[in-house]
């Protein structure tokens, strides 16, 4: 039954893309089905009509017409079959954009956790874009055009059927056993490609690694200096060696299975004239014409039976590579609700929340309780793998916790992650670097903030990072990036004050979180955004993640995070006098300044 | 490279680069595979424990020179405060360099370079430097007044 729903569906995405000239193309195809029953049978009324030229030498007139008519037909038969071609390519293309888009769309409204790899959703996301999409894409192009073989196997059987019914039976019973081994051959190479999908990815992955086109270059100074090149190249190919002899095997005995199908089909083939011949001989009335009548049409009874046999096992069997696309629908999404909304006020609530990232069972959030109230400026400190950032990615909306509440100015983040967003402002760790000018780098926060560049350059001086823009020749206009025309990549400091400008300009925010946001700044550059800071977070409730402990003091309120769990909670006076986790912290690091 | 399968030295290493605890936290330890975007069960690292493992790579070479571009960068107080007194510590006579935005540890090192745009104009120790009142000194001044403010003296 849930195939019949996937074909369904299948059906339902294939008339829903293809446009009216493809459409009008198609309904003709059908017409089309019946062109080669009308010109076997026009060849033997020629045929028929040439005979008896031979015996009373008549006027020629007659077949003449006949073969006017047969050229006519075979001319708007290739017109025809040709122009659906055409419009099977571009509906194919339009149907891999389609799939494309649905990927697209996916990676960006999946609940998050799908990212780190619950229910196996890379291997799966992956096998999708390299097999399933493509054969989806074969699949839904070929349903009408399966409908077209099916009424044109149902013509030229009842047409053959009339000279000699053993004709069709013969020609039906021998190409099942040719469709059968195609469809097996089909099914082999399905489960040996979703077996080695997980290897695939990770071959894909290492070739990445190396230096592929449109990855990030991250890393690839150190495997040049490490000299990584040969190591990184041998466990890819070990991966991609075995990968294609395990291929190349299963494709040399469909060669030879294929081969003997072949032979068998020439075989039948000539048997079936036979066959005619003997009708003809045994029974003369029926005409010489019927031999031209078999001897067109049963070879095309025997292609389009196969396709026909064929084209139907595939869609059979193609339904797990379109079951996998649908899947995508039937994962949870994030709601999509409240693009618009924003909360009224900027106060942070996490109620007993415990959280493990998917495919885990360790706790990295343990019944974490806190309130953080409007305008209140709060700085997180803690160790590495205390669960800082995991805090942030849950205030985000990022994550569904395990139990738990988390609220943004009283926006239920689970129930509504999009508007809870509106309300929150980050500069994230790994902030992204858009290859585009610096002021789309810096307006992508806000798309409904229309700002002028004076108004964009003023808030970069009120942030004091104006100096990013006032160093490039065409100001905020300037192309940035590494695809840019002039390879114009800032350094990763400056990249740092765009993301910093960036989440400064969405300005409607309620809350602002910042994760070790001058991680790449100098000194000078950091201590002038501190000194900023006020300008920076205005009055909006305030996350600020640091590891630099001297910068915390100009926060009202610091949360000292240890394995999971907050275990300080105070101003700097007071967490100093506590004389706990926080006073070791920041002794540590004041000793270097002493 | 040569010494890709040698575990003991694969531990020194860690311990230099303060990742010995990392496989602790996994059934398989050592053998790990990393890259959960990848492989399913692959291990997902934070900031601080990437570069963790990526400082104890470089402790892997016998090289004669060592290069850290901001070793510490994602680590917590702490771990920062080992991770430069083991570099210090560990190095055994071969040259390091380090590069650095935390100026406070420059100190530990016996020669300060100080560059701007592209060109190299202070050269010495955190002393001589701080005496020449340049940029180096500015820095450093910058960082630790953060550190001088209230309570900061209760060092």
């Amino acid at each position: 039954m849930s195939k019949l729903r996937t074909l369904l569906k299948a059906l339902i995405v294939s008339v829903k893309i293809k446009g009216a000239f493809s459409m009008v193309i198609s309904l003709l195809g059908f017409a089309v089905a019946f062109f080669p029953v009308i010109i076997a049978q026009q060849l033997r009324a020629l045929t028929d009509s040439l005979q008896s030229l031979v015996g009373t030498g008549g006027s020629a007139g007659p077949s003449l017409v006949i073969f006017t008519g047969v050229v006519g037909l075979y001319m708007v038969q290739v017109i025809i079959t040709n122009i659906q071609q055409y419009t099977n390519g571009l509906d194919e293309v339009k149907i891999q954009r389609y799939i494309k888009r649905t990927i697209m769309r996916h990676k960006c409204e999946v609940r998050y956790k799908y990212i780190e790899n619950y229910d196996d959703f890379q291997k799966r996301l992956t096998f999708i874009e390299e097999y399933a999409g493509y054969h989806m894409a074969k699949c839904i192009g070929n349903m009408i055009t399966i409908l077209q073989l099916i009424i044109a196997f149902i013509v030229a059987s009842l047409a053959l059927w009339k000279i000699n019914p053993y004709i069709v039976l013969i020609l039906f019973v021998t190409s099942i056993p040719a469709a059968l081994l195609s469809y097996f051959q089909q099914d082999e190479t399905f489960r040996y490609r979703a077996k080695w999908t997980e290897e695939g990815a990770l071959a894909i992955h290492y070739f990445a690694t190396i230096g592929g086109a449109g990855y990030s270059y991250a890393g690839l100074q150190e495997i040049r200096h490490f000299g990584l090149f040969d190591y990184l190249k041998a466990r890819w190919r070990s991966i991609a060696d075995e990968y294609i002899s395990k291929k190349n095997k299963i494709m040399y005995k469909h060669v030879k299975f294929n081969t003997a199908a072949d032979f068998l089909r020439s075989v039948v083939y000539l048997g079936i004239l036979l066959i005619a011949a003997w009708s003809i001989y045994d029974n003369p009335a029926i005409g010489l014409g019927a031999f031209t009548l078999v001897f067109a049409l049963s070879g095309q009874l025997q292609t389009s039976t196969g396709d026909c046999l064929v084209s139907i096992m595939v869609l059979a069997q193609n339904i797990p590579y379109m079951k996998e696309f649908f899947y995508l629908d039937d994962i949870e999404r994030e709601p999509q609700v409240g693009k618009t909304t924003c909360a009224a006020d900027g106060n942070i609530e996490f109620n007993d929340v415990s959280f493990a990232y998917p495919n885990t069972d360790v706790d990295v959030i343990k019944n974490i309780t806190v309130q953080i109230k409007e305008g209140e400026k709060v700085a997180i400190v803690g160790e590495n793998g205390s669960g800082k950032s995991t805090f942030i990615s849950l205030l985000c909306g990022m994550f569904d916790s395990k139990s738990g509440r988390i609220s943004v100015g009283g926006i239920d983040i689970k129930s509504n992650p999009v508007a809870a967003r509106n309300t929150v402002s980050v500069v994230f760790q790994d902030f992204a670097r858009y290859e585009s000018s610096i002021r789309e780098n810096i307006t992508v926060s806000d798309k409904n903030r229309m700002a002028t560049d004076e108004e964009i350059m003023e808030l970069l001086r009120k942030i004091n990072v104006d100096d990013v823009v006032k160093e490039q020749k065409n100001g905020l206009h300037e192309l940035v990036g590494s695809f840019s025309e002039k390879a114009n990549n800032l350094s990763g400091g400056q990249w740092q004050k765009i993301s910093i400008a960036r989440a400064a300009y969405r300005n409607k925010a309620k809350v602002m979180i910042l994760d070790e946001p001058t991680s790449a700044l100098d000194p000078l550059a950091e201590a002038q955004l501190y000194r900023n800071f006020a300008s920076l977070t205005e009055d909006k409730t305030t996350i600020l993640i640091s590891h630099r402990l001297g910068i915390t003091a100009i926060v009202d309120r610091i949360l000292v995070f240890k394995d999971g769990r907050i275990v300080e909670d105070g101003s700097h006076k007071q967490l100093m006098a506590m004389n706990g986790h926080y006073a070791e912290m920041y002794r540590a690091q004041a000793q270097w300044y002493a | 490279m040569k010494n890709i399968g040698n575990i003991d030295r694969i531990q020194i290493a860690m311990q230099k680069g303060g990742a010995d605890k990392l496989p602790e936290r996994f059934p398989k330890g050592l053998e790990q595979w990393l890259l959960r975007n990848v492989i399913k069960d692959g291990a997902m690292l934070s900031g601080g424990e990437k570069q963790r493992v990526a400082v104890s790579r470089a402790h892997m070479s016998d090289k004669e020179i060592l290069i850290f571009d901001e070793p510490a960068a994602a680590l917590d107080p702490i771990a920062e405060m080992k991770q430069f007194h083991t570099i210090r510590e560990k190095i055994e006579g071969r040259t390091a360099i380090l590069i650095s935005h935390r100026v406070g540890f420059a100190r530990l090192a016996d020669r300060i370079i100080v560059l701007d745009g592209g060109r190299l104009v202070e050269n010495g120790t955190h002393d001589e430097l701080m005496a020449l009142n340049g940029i180096y000194a500015s820095f450093f001044k910058e960082q630790a007044q953060w550190y001088t403010t209230e309570e900061g003296e209760a060092v």
